[in-house]
Order: structure tokens, then sequence, then C-alpha cells
């Protein structure tokens, strides 16, 4: 039992060191073969790297979007801008009215002084309504509909209600571009992710020819080596490994680029960004998404190299010699 | 150790190649395959070393049926071969010693296994010392020993061989026979294609002679 049991083992442990040896073996000199024809390698690295960019490069706009849209959709905020007679006193009883009503979350008045020294502060204009004789501003009354509103269509028919309310001057909330953005956003997704399945098939393409031109390099020697009792696996390796290389340095290169474009861009987005309210920084990928974008690409070298080696090997038993 | 019953091989698009051959070669038999040009010696040697499929008939390698093997059982059959061709079939961009490893490496030995087989391999066909040479620098008959070397370098029980010396004069041939044959005293069996019946006569136990696809 006991003695079973060690044998079992060894012999296990020797498949396993047969097997790590042969991988080592496939996996350096694959690396040597590129090694040997250096400028075939680097176009070729190139080429993949330059189809892995693209569809990186718009999953991080995307995932930029998508940070940015987030915090606008944060502001559900509805205005309502009361006629120029309503006085204090009736603005307070439909401040009371909004607050009791089912589909707000919070109410909150802005009188007209205060109203007043906001515009003073932000418009610029401050000196030309110093000459006014009458504050000019109505009362405005800011809302935050409850969460389950947040919604531009529930919304939209909420704020055509509360259009029709007495006192009520108009009610100010821009769905319109909040849709459109929220369209585009849908519409670069889908591109993007049609992109990168035409790009990420250019890249498998790329790979898998240069593959088949190795191989075709190579019949005599894979010929001979199945002569001498080489399996499918055995031929297929070193192919693997090559496809292998080709994905892990290809993608490597791909974000080595995308990491150039994204600090060439940084300055830009950074000035535009503090044009507006607050200032949004360009975000990286993590080392997450960078990793498994990575893996994707190591992972469709050796996708296309297993194809074009399977379809060698599939014809060659196939066809008469 | 080989045996054919009653085996057939058409190929596609083309006749009866063998018809009904039966024959029988044992353990440690210098077996040769005469026949002229067309006859089919190729053609039972490639059924042999499971390259081709027969049409019909069986064939029995070692005493186990072979004909319907599953094609991912084959590699192992065939590291029990050694197989040597006419053409030496040798990978120019490798060395002399890396010719002859393949089939080491190719079953898995240890780096230390493959080096010493390797180089015993070389030793006993009389090319110790050209393990860093490339085959293009080498001569016809050498570029064969080192083809005879890498057949033998796992040990194999048989090894088949296609017209081995068909590229090379006459003395080299009765001397790479004489290798063969001091290679079937220490117990490998093998089966030789040949139309050279000046060495069949000298150095064959037993003669399997076609014609037409038919034993005669
Ligand atoms: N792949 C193939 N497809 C069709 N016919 C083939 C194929 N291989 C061989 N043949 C035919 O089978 C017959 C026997 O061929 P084989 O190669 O076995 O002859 P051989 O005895 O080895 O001849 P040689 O002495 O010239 O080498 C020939 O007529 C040849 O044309
Ligand atoms: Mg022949």
């Amino acid at each position: 039992m006991n003695t079973m049991r060690t044998g079992f083992g060894s012999r296990m442990s020797a498949w396993v060191r047969t097997w790590l040896r042969l991988q080592g073996h496939a996996l350096f000199s694959s690396l040597g073969r590129l090694w040997r024809t250096p400028w075939m390698t680097l176009v070729t690295v190139l080429v993949i790297a330059v189809t892995l960019v693209l569809p990186l490069a718009f999953y991080l706009v995307l995932k930029n979007l998508h940070a940015l849209s987030e915090r606008i959709e944060n502001h559900w905020q509805v205005s309502f801008y009361l006629e120029p007679q309503v006085d204090r006193k009736t603005a307070g009883k439909l401040l009371g009215k909004l607050r009791n009503d089912g589909a707000v979350a919070e109410a909150r008045l802005i009188d007209k002084e205060t109203g007043l020294a906001w515009f003073r502060r932000y418009s610029g204009f401050g000196d030309v309504l110093q000459a006014l004789p009458d504050n000019p501003l109505p009362i405005v009354i800011e809302v935050l509909p409850k969460r389950e509103w947040e919604d531009p269509e529930k919304l939209a028919s909420l704020v055509e209600r509360w259009q029709r309310w007495k006192g009520v001057d108009f009610v100010q909330w821009d769905m319109r571009w909040l849709q459109r953005l929220k369209a585009w956003l849908d519409l670069a997704e889908r591109g993007a992710m049609l992109a990168g399945v035409i790009l990420g098939s250019a890249a498998l393409l790329v790979v898998g020819n240069t593959v088949r031109l190795e191989i075709e390099d190579r019949r005599r020697e894979i010929e001979v080596m199945l002569l001498l009792g080489a399996t499918n696996r055995f031929v297929r390796r070193p192919f693997l490994y090559l496809g292998f290389w080709y994905g892990c340095i290809g993608g490597g290169l791909a974000w080595i680029l995308v990491f150039g474009l994204y600090l060439g861009l940084r300055p830009q987005v950074d000035r535009l960004a503090g044009l507006y309210d607050g200032l949004y920084h360009l975000r990286f990928a993590t080392p997450g998404e960078i990793a498994i974008f990575w893996g994707w690409a190591v992972l469709l070298g050796m996708a296309a190299a297993w194809l074009v080696v399977s379809r060698y090997l599939w014809s060659l038993r196939h066809s008469p010699a | 150790m080989l045996r054919f019953d009653q085996v057939s091989k058409r190929y596609p698009g083309s006749g009866e190649v063998l018809s009904g051959v039966s024959f029988a070669v044992e353990r440690g038999q210098m077996a040769f395959i005469t026949g002229h040009s067309g006859a089919g010696k190729s053609t039972v040697l490639r059924l042999a070393a499971l390259i081709e499929r027969p049409s019909r008939g069986n064939i029995l390698l070692a005493g186990k049926d072979v004909t319907r093997i599953a094609a991912h059982a084959i590699p192992f059959l065939r590291r029990r071969l050694g197989l040597i061709f006419q053409d030496y079939r040798l990978l120019h961009d490798r060395s002399v010693f890396d010719n002859v490893a393949l089939p080491l490496l190719i079953a898995g030995y240890g780096p230390e296994e493959i080096e010493r087989r390797t180089r015993a391999a070389l030793d006993k066909v009389g090319l110790a010392g050209f393990e860093r040479r490339y085959p293009i620098t080498l001569s016809g008959g050498e570029q064969q020993r080192v083809g005879i070397a890498r057949a033998i370098a796992t040990r194999p029980p048989l090894i088949l061989a296609d017209e081995p010396t068909g590229n090379l004069d006459p003395d080299l041939s009765v001397e790479i026979m004489e290798m063969f044959r001091d290679f079937n005293r220490i117990g490998i069996t093998f089966l030789i294609a040949s139309h050279d019946q000046g060495l069949v006569s000298r150095f064959a136990d037993q003669v399997i002679h076609l014609e037409h696809g038919r034993l005669v």
C-alpha cells in the first residue's frame, strides 16, 4: 500500500518534471527564434500593438466619460423660478407644499437677496446690478427628487405637473442634455465594443498569419518530428509560445503607447476641466485593468497560434501526403 | 515483431498498390524487402510505421494489432520504432547533437539522459566529436550515420529503413550494412527496403520480394 503510493507519487513528480522541462524548453527556444529574426519580430509586434492600442484607448475614453457622467447624474436638481410678484410668504407655502410632495427628497428656498449675492459673486455682472434700483431676481426653490424619480422620463412628467402650479413661472431641468449624453455614451460604448472585436480579430489574424509563415518555414521539421513520435501537443507547443510572446510583447507595447497618449492628453483635459466647476483629472487604467487586458492579449496570441497549428496538423492527417 | 495479414493498400486515386500481402518478421531478424521500382516497398514500410493505414487486412506490431489504432496513440508506437530514410531527413538548422537528441527530447528524457544517450549513439556510428557540426558540412555517408544514430538513440526494438544506402557509393553502402548487422547482433530487428541485389544476398536473413504489389 505504502510502496504503491510512493511509486505513484514519484512517477507523478517525474511526469511533472518532464512536463515543466518541455514547457521551459519551448518557452525559451521560441524566444530565441524571435530573436534570430529581430526585424521581422519587431514589425509583427508593432502591428499587433497598434491594433490593440485603439480598443484600449476607446476603453479609457469611455471610462473617463462614465466617471464624468456619474458626477453629472448626481445632479438631478430641479429649479422653480417663481413669478416676480410672488412674495416671501407665498413662496414659503409653496416650499411647504413641495416638502410634502411624495416625489421630493429635499427642497430649499433661495430668496431674492441670497440670489443677488450669488449672482454678484459668480456672474461678473455685479456692477450692472448695482446700478438697478430694484432686485430683478425672482425667488427660487431648488428641489432634489427622491431616488426612484431619478430617471429622465419620470422626472419629465413630474416637471410637467409642477409647471402648472400657481405662482410658478417656470421649472427648469436640463433633461435633454442629460438624455443626449446618455445616448451618446451608449453609442460610444457599443462602438468601442465593436471596434474592440474587429481590431482584436485583426490582431488574431496578424498573429495567425505570422505563425502560418513560421509553420511554412518549419514544415520539414514538423514532418520529421511527427515521424519521430512527436504528439500534436509537442508540435504545437513552440508555436503556442510564439503566440504567447507575440501577445505578451504586443500587449505590453500597446499599453506603453496608450500611456504615452494619456500623458500627451492630460494637460489639455486638465485645462478644459479647469474651465468648468470642478477639477477633473483624466484617469488611467488601474493595475487590475492593465493585467486583464494584457492577459487577453496573451490569450489572443496563443489562441491564434493554436488555431493555425491545429488546422495545419488536421490538414496533414486528411490530405494524401 | 512485425506481421502483415492479407494487407492491401490503395491510395486515393490509385489502383491497388499492395494486394493481399502477408509476411512476418521475427524478432532478431535482418529482413529485406526487394522488388522493382514501384513494386510497393516504401508502401510496406509506411504502413509498418503507421504513416499510412491499410485499406484491408491487419498489421501487428510486437504482437499488438495496430490496424485500427487511434490517431492519438500513434506517436507512442512510433517511439518504439527507428526510422531511417534514403534522404536522411536531418534538420539542417540544428547541430548533429540536436538532431540525434530530438527523439529523446520528444520521448521526454531528462537532460543528463539525453546527453548520455546522444553521445553513446554518435559513438556507436563512429561520429564521436561531430556533435557541434551541422549536417550540411557532412558527407552523404556521415549524414546517413547521423540518421542512424538518431534512429538508435531511443534503443528501439525494430528499425525500418527505406533504401538507406540508395544515395551512397558501394563501399559506403557495405559499411552502413555492416553497422546494421552489428546492431542486429545485439538484438535489434531490421526491415530494410533495397534493390541492391548484392547487398541483399550478402546481409539478408529473410527476403520479402514484391512484384506489382504482390508477394512472390
Ligand atoms: N501517396 C500516393 N498516392 C498515390 N499513389 C502512390 C502514393 N505513394 C505511392 N504511390 C504509388 O504506389 C506504388 C508503389 O509505390 P512505392 O513508393 O511503395 O514503390 P517502391 O517499391 O518503394 O518504389 P521505389 O523503388 O521507386 O522507391 C507506385 O506505383 C506509386 O506510384
Ligand atoms: Mg520507395
